[in-house]
């Protein structure tokens, strides 16, 4: 227990190095965030609501999605598969400790970084913007949504280790992980608020995992789903982590299998 | 001068053809970059298609004129990446950090050049395609009418938009050299440029003169897709030239005192 | 060819503290501190001159070869080479120079070596007929003519050097800077490697300055040597006379099974230091081969490893004037 302590601890240090880095990566979100209100501005002034929405709440969804990235963002596809192609897990796998924790420590740890940095940040500049716009975003409701983050987070980070897993078969990893931000940029409500879609596709989207990364979290903040939806919502995404921890878990097992085949 | 012009013309033909027997080599590598960047266009026209769901015009643009928007955005936002941004001036930060420029920087050879134009992307060719086919689409299906004397005025205002759009890419990414660490940089001076997808009327009052001006997005795609769709307004043309000339200079101006803070401060 | 007067380069570093306190204590504010990279060097080099620049790591040697390569800015002082200042880039210098840095490659990685030759080729505006004759002579001094179609990534390290001297001598440089070329290869193929660039400067007459930290490069290579340390210059002459002075002499170090007595290691060589079982002898070079049978023989060892006096050492005996190893 006291390695993953260390380990935290220096990934922290080195991730503190990086304050131009963490600058750039704000403005950047920043810059996002500016270009979608434009639009919105532009829309709303010609129609009065879009949808269910009324020109406050799509800002709100908006000004939302940086705050749950902040939590639910994982980058393991960035560099593991790099790892597994080079051999370089070789001396990992020997170590007594599991990798699949080391992974998620080290993911963690980035996190927590972010966090001390991103999220007083966004909580500011979110109250700022809230503000302006008199948009209605009450606290309880943003506790609850990122209470349901950390879950967000959990089935975000498995289904991304699965994702990092296939490359002890598949040599491209890199492209599915970017078809992965594809999938939530569309299906976890990244790119739209999925209720603007008319009723049949909202049923398509129902079956699949991905909402609850981005919709269900932002859905809850901006306070429009009632506690029983809550509720089942939240049972449903328990099961879908379940089910992508043993994906995990059969993926590194077999994957393994084959790694040492190759003598690695 | 002339003859230096020639150089770097025969020197970049010579790397056109290393990027292209590269692809080749990678063969599914390239297929897959394709695939990815034709993916993530779906997505754009997909949320073309919801917002049009639920609304029927968006700052005076319908539904077919957007199409044609986004069509060209797609050309606009390829070409730039591919020639400049994909291998070039995302690699900055990191070769500034390793000490890779030293090699580049004892050629005869200018090095804004060599740093951002070094090797094209050459997935971006069949993307930008997709782009013209969907612009095309949008054309059509919009039923607009077609006049062969907008395209030279239209491709004009685009390639000028294009220069200036690459010019902001190096001052950006030249800030490197001050932040380093600062990898995401170019990926900043991306994300401000592709605020360029918007149509120019959705910015308005000073925002409307900024991007015309000191970041002039509305000439790179906005305004090239209201030429073809048959709204040319003539000072479009002239603003685009000086524009062009003023970034690229400023750029290179910009990146010369960059290396030259390079050189003076590091070992 | 090359003029160097009272060239200074200073540049600042940051100190950072150690743990997560310390990056976040640099959040906010930093140190910085001068390092004196180069602090007053000058020396002339004519044309055709093979010079060695030798000195430990971090001694200012890379850094010099920078300045001389208009890579860095000087922060003091005046340098000159071809006539034109480095610095100012211009082209027609920047045609006539060339560096090569053994860790770094300008190679393209999943190429074949002649294209990279023929870019270079373009970018240096190398007469096609000069171009041909070159690499024609250049593949046959480095015997490399059937790898020219193979992939960079394919070759060995061995290969994959000598193409990058020739990527880095294609254009025929007046003046050329071999930074550390022979870093990371095995013994046969430095030894390849020296008897290039010696053919390469009888031939071609070209200036070259060699950076090293390996004796053997500098004994097989230089006629002169210039020695830095800390950024000074520690000694500008001929190479004869720094042997003669100093480095006329390795180290046989041998790890005895039994104590003997000091007379019977005298007997062999100068006593470095003796403390059993370890013995440090310091024997002449022509010597080396006949004390260290005699070694084996008079004694019972059961290791024994000979070494080349440490450059510091050499430099340091240089600096002080007295014999430290």
């Amino acid at each position: 227990m006291k390695k993953y302590w260390v380990d935290l601890k220096i990934s922290l240090a080195n991730n503190l190095e990086y304050r131009g880095q963490l600058f750039v990566w704000f403005l950047n979100e920043f810059v996002g965030l500016v270009s979608t209100i434009f639009i919105w501005t532009a829309i709303f002034r010609t129609n009065t609501s879009v949808g269910t929405y009324n020109f406050q709440s799509i800002i709100s969804y908006f000004i939302l999605i940086p705050l749950i990235g902040a939590f639910t963002g994982v980058f393991v596809s960035d560099y593991f598969p790099r790892k597994i192609k080079n051999g370089e897990i070789s001396s990992d796998i020997v170590k007594p400790y599991s990798v699949t924790g080391l992974i998620f420590v080290d993911t963690v740890s980035v996190k927590i970084t972010q966090f001390t940095i991103k999220v007083p940040i966004y909580l500011v500049a979110g109250y700022l913007l809230a503000n302006y716009f008199r948009l209605e975003l009450y606290f309880t409701h943003l506790l609850e949504a990122m209470f349901v983050c950390i879950f967000s987070f959990l089935l975000h980070f498995f289904i991304d280790l699965a994702i990092s897993y296939s490359a002890f078969w598949f040599q491209e990893v890199w492209s599915l992980g970017l078809l992965r931000s594809v999938i939530i940029t569309v299906f976890g409500g990244l790119a739209f608020p999925l209720d603007l879609v008319p009723e049949g596709v909202r049923t398509l989207f129902s079956f699949l995992p991905f909402r609850f990364i981005f919709y269900f979290p932002i859905k809850i903040a901006q306070g429009q789903v009632p506690p029983e939806m809550i509720l089942k919502e939240f049972f449903q995404m328990l099961v879908w982590i379940g089910v992508f921890f043993l994906l995990c878990r059969l993926l590194w097992k077999n994957g393994l299998k084959k790694y040492g085949a190759y003598g690695n | 001068m002339a003859t230096s012009v020639v150089r770097h013309l025969k020197v970049y033909w010579k790397l056109v053809r290393f990027a292209v027997s590269l692809e080749l080599e990678y063969r599914f590598a390239y297929i897959l970059e394709v695939f990815v960047e034709l993916a993530f266009f779906a997505v754009t026209l997909m949320g073309l298609r919801v917002l049009f769901w639920n609304v029927s015009e968006v700052a005076g643009w319908d539904y077919y004129e957007l199409m044609v928007l986004s069509g060209v955005n797609m050309v606009f936002s390829e070409l730039l990446l591919g020639t400049s941004f994909i291998f070039n001036l995302r690699s900055l930060p990191y070769k500034i950090v390793r000490g890779d420029l030293d090699i580049i920087l004892t050629k005869p050879i200018n090095s804004q050049f060599a740093v951002s134009l070094w090797r094209p992307y050459f997935a971006m060719v069949p993307s930008a395609l997709a782009g013209a086919f969907i612009a095309y689409l949008g054309f059509s299906k919009g039923g607009f009418s077609f006049h062969l004397a907008n395209v030279p005025a239209s491709l004009l205002i685009f390639g000028c938009g294009l220069i200036m759009a690459y010019s902001i890419g190096v001052i950006v990414t030249s800030l490197a050299f001050w932040f380093t660490n600062a990898t995401p940089l170019p990926m900043l001076a991306q994300q401000v440029l592709f605020m360029s997808k918007n149509p120019a009327a959705v910015f308005t009052g000073a925002w409307r003169m900024i991007f015309m001006t000191i970041l002039p997005i509305a000439f790179m795609v906005s305004f090239p897709s209201s030429v073809l769709l048959g709204d040319l307004q003539l000072w479009w043309l002239p603003a685009s030239l000086v524009l062009a000339v003023v970034f690229l200079k400023s750029s290179n101006l910009f990146w010369n005192f960059a290396l030259k803070k390079y050189s003076s401060a590091s070992s | 060819m090359v003029e160097v007067n009272n060239l200074k380069k200073y540049y600042k570093v940051h100190q950072k503290e150690e743990g997560v306190a310390g990056s976040l204590k640099a959040l906010f504010s930093r140190k910085y501190t001068d390092v004196k990279a180069v602090d007053d060097i000058s020396f002339n080099l004519d044309e055709g001159e093979l010079v060695g620049f030798i000195g430990p790591n971090g001694a200012g040697k890379t850094t010099t070869l920078k300045c001389l390569s208009g890579l860095l800015y000087p922060s003091a002082g005046e340098v000159t080479v071809l006539g034109y200042k480095p610095f100012d880039r211009k082209t027609n210098f920047l045609k006539q120079i060339s560096i090569i840095m053994g860790q770094k490659n300008q190679l393209w990685w999943d190429l074949p070596a002649i294209e990279t030759f023929n870019l270079n080729k373009e970018i240096y505006e190398v007469p096609t007929k000069q171009y041909q004759e070159t690499l024609s002579q250049l593949t046959d001094m480095l015997e490399v003519k059937n790898l020219l179609k193979v992939q960079v990534r394919k070759l060995s390290l061995g290969e994959r050097m000598k193409m990058e001297l020739i990527a880095g001598v294609i254009h025929s440089p007046k003046v050329f800077f071999l930074d550390e070329p022979t870093i990371g290869l095995d013994v046969i193929m430095q030894k390849k490697l020296r008897q290039f660039i010696k053919d390469y400067n009888q031939k071609y007459k070209a200036t070259i300055i060699l950076t090293s930290h390996y004796m053997d490069d500098v004994k097989e290579l230089c006629k002169r040597v210039i020695l830095i340390d800390k950024g000074r210059l520690v000694f500008d002459n001929g190479l004869d006379e720094l042997i003669h002075k100093v480095a006329n002499h390795k180290l046989l170090t041998i790890a005895l099974d039994k104590p003997v007595d000091m007379s019977q290691l005298e007997e062999l060589g100068e006593v470095v230091e003796y403390s059993y079982p370890k013995v440090v002898l310091k024997i002449k070079r022509e010597d080396i081969i006949d004390q260290s049978t005699k070694a084996i023989q008079s004694l019972q060892v059961s290791d024994i490893t000979v070494e080349e006096p440490k450059i510091e050492d050499v430099i340091r005996e240089v600096f002080t004037g007295k014999d430290a190893a």
